[in-house]
C-alpha cells in the first residue's frame, strides 16, 4: 500500500506538473484540494485521466461521490488498490 | 496488362507525395492534372507534424517563412502558443506556403521521384475495367486514387459523399499586402481572430504579404458579395483591423462553402480516396495538408502491407481528433482555455493544447493531443465555474 501512495504522488506531480513538488513532500492524509496541495476541479479531470491511464482505473470527476476518492493521497490509492484489475 | 500500376487524380501536395511514397517503392505512377501551372489555394499554413512527411520526401522548404507559434485573439485579448512548449516536440516549426510554390515545388519533387504527369481533366471512370477516362485519353491503372482535392470527384461519382449538417459555414480568402504582425504575433505565426460569426485567418508569407480570410457561420455571415462579407468580418475584429488597416487585396477573392464534408468508404474494389477528395474539416487547425500528407504516407504503406482498413481507421482517428477540437472551436471552449491568464493557465492544459496544434496526434504512445481534443468541453467548463465562483 505504502508503494502505492508513493506511485500515487509521483503520478500527481508528474500529471499536473507540479515543479516545485516533491511527491515525498506529499502528506498521504492531507486534502488534495483547496488548503492542502492546493489541487482545483481541473486539476481533479487531469488527474483521473491519469490515473485511468496508469492504473486502468476509471474516475468520474464530476461524479459527487468521487469527490470523497479525491479526499486525499491515502484514499485515492485505497481506491485503486479495491478497483484495479489483479496483475496477470 | 497495363503500363502502370496506380494512377493518382491530383498533382496538388497529397497525391505527389503519395505517388513519390509508391515510386520509391517500386510502382509505376501517373498524375493526373487539370491545371498546367499549380494554382493559388486556401490552406497556405503547415503544422509541425507535417514536417516529418517533407523530412522523409526530401522536400525543399528553402525561402518559406518559418511558423513557430500560433496566435489566437478576440476582442483585443490575445494567447500566443509557441511549439516549442508541445510535449517532447520533435518539430518546434512549420511554414507558411504559398500554394503557387509550395504545389509547384510538390511537382518537381514527384517527377523527380519517377512519376510520370499528365495534363488532362477526368471525365469518366470505369472500376471494373480499371480505367479513367480523361480528356487526354483513357488511362489504365491497378488502382485509381483520387487526390484531386474538395470537390471530392471520385466520392461523389461512387456516391460516397455525405456532408456534415453541423458545420455549414462559408469562407471567403484573398492575400494581401501592407499586413502587420501586432504584439504577440511573432514573424510567421499565423492569426486567428475569433468574432461572434465566425473567424478570421492571417498567414504571413514575409514582407507584409499574407493570405487573408474569413470563415463564417451560415446563419450569422454578413449579408453581400465575397468582398463585402470579408471586408464586414475584418470591420468586426478589433484584432483583425490592427493587423490589416491599410492593407490591400493583391489577388482575386476565392470562396467556398459547405466545405465539411466526409466519405462513407475510403477505399474500394481499385480505388482509394485520399486527402481533402476523401474528407475535408473546418480549416481552423490547419489540419488539412496534415491530414492529406500522413494519410498519404500512410496509404502507400498500406498498399505494400495490404492493411488498407487499418489505413482508413487511422486515417478517420486523426480527421477525428480535429473534429472534436473544432467542435470545441465553435462552442467557444478552445477559447476559454486559450485566453486565460497565463498565470492562471495551467501547465498540463496548455501543453497540450500546444501539442493539439502542432498535429502530434499519429503516434499512439502520445497522448496530450488526443485527450486535449477529447476533454475540451470537460476542461472549458470547470474553467467557467471556476471563474463563475470566483
Amino acid at each position: 500500500m505504502q508503494e502505492l501512495e508513493a506511485e500515487m504522488k509521483s503520478l500527481i506531480v508528474e500529471a499536473l506538473m507540479l515543479d516545485d513538488v516533491r511527491p515525498d513532500e506529499i502528506d498521504s492524509e492531507a486534502p488534495l484540494f483547496g488548503a492542502g496541495l492546493g489541487l482545483d476541479s481541473i486539476d481533479a479531470l487531469e488527474l483521473a485521466m491519469a490515473i485511468e491511464r496508469r492504473f486502468g482505473v476509471k474516475l468520474r470527476a464530476d461524479d459527487p461521490a468521487t469527490r470523497t476518492l479525491f479526499a486525499s493521497v491515502r484514499s485515492l490509492a485505497e481506491h485503486v488498490r479495491a478497483h484495479r484489475a489483479p496483475a496477470t | 496488362m497495363s503500363a502502370r500500376d496506380v494512377v493518382i487524380l491530383g498533382a496538388g501536395p497529397t497525391g505527389c507525395a503519395l505517388g513519390a511514397y509508391l515510386a520509391r517503392g517500386g510502382a509505376r505512377v501517373t498524375l493526373v492534372e487539370r491545371d498546367a501551372e499549380a494554382q493559388p489555394a486556401v490552406g497556405e499554413s503547415l503544422i509541425p507534424e507535417t514536417a516529418l512527411v517533407l523530412e522523409e520526401l526530401g522536400f525543399d522548404v528553402s525561402g518559406f517563412a518559418v511558423k513557430r507559434g500560433a496566435v489566437f485573439c478576440e476582442a483585443g485579448a490575445a494567447a500566443r502558443f509557441d511549439f516549442s512548449e508541445a510535449e517532447s516536440p520533435r518539430y518546434t516549426h512549420a511554414w507558411q506556403v504559398p500554394r503557387e510554390v509550395f504545389d509547384a515545388r510538390w511537382r518537381e519533387l514527384a517527377r523527380r521521384e519517377g512519376c510520370e504527369l499528365v495534363h488532362a481533366e477526368a471525365r469518366d471512370v470505369d472500376l471494373g475495367a480499371r480505367t479513367l477516362r480523361t480528356s487526354a485519353g483513357d488511362l489504365a491503372a491497378g488502382l485509381l486514387v483520387d487526390a484531386g482535392g474538395r470537390s471530392m470527384w471520385l466520392s461523389r461519382k461512387l456516391g460516397l459523399r455525405e456532408g456534415d449538417a453541423r458545420l455549414r459555414n462559408l469562407a471567403v480568402g484573398t492575400r494581401m499586402r501592407g499586413v502587420r504582425a501586432v504584439a504577440p504575433d511573432e514573424p510567421g505565426d499565423v492569426t486567428l481572430c475569433s468574432v461572434p460569426q465566425g473567424w478570421i485567418w492571417i498567414v504571413p508569407f514575409g514582407g507584409g504579404v499574407a493570405s487573408v480570410g474569413a470563415v463564417m457561420r451560415p446563419h450569422a455571415a454578413p449579408a453581400g458579395d465575397a468582398a463585402t462579407r470579408l471586408a464586414a468580418m475584418i470591420a468586426s475584429s478589433p484584432d483583425a483591423r490592427a493587423r490589416l488597416d491599410g492593407a490591400e487585396r493583391i489577388a482575386p477573392l476565392r470562396g467556398l462553402q459547405d466545405f465539411t464534408a466526409s466519405s462513407t468508404r475510403f477505399y474500394g474494389d481499385g480505388f482509394a480516396l485520399c486527402g481533402d477528395a476523401a474528407c475535408f474539416i473546418d480549416p481552423i487547425f490547419s489540419s488539412g495538408l496534415l491530414l492529406g500528407l500522413r494519410g498519404a504516407r500512410g496509404l502507400a504503406a498500406a498498399l505494400l502491407s495490404g492493411d488498407l482498413a487499418g489505413w482508413e481507421a487511422e486515417y478517420r482517428a486523426a480527421s477525428a481528433v480535429f473534429r472534436r477540437a473544432i467542435d470545441a472551436w465553435y462552442d467557444g471552449d478552445f477559447m476559454t482555455l486559450a485566453l486565460l491568464p497565463r498565470a492562471r493557465q495551467k501547465g498540463y492544459v496548455r501543453r497540450s493544447v500546444v501539442s493539439l496544434l502542432a498535429g502530434d496526434i499519429y503516434d499512439p504512445s502520445r497522448r496530450s493531443a488526443r485527450d486535449m481534443a477529447d476533454r475540451m468541453g470537460d476542461l472549458a467548463a470547470a474553467v467557467r465555474e471556476r471563474v463563475a465562483r470566483a
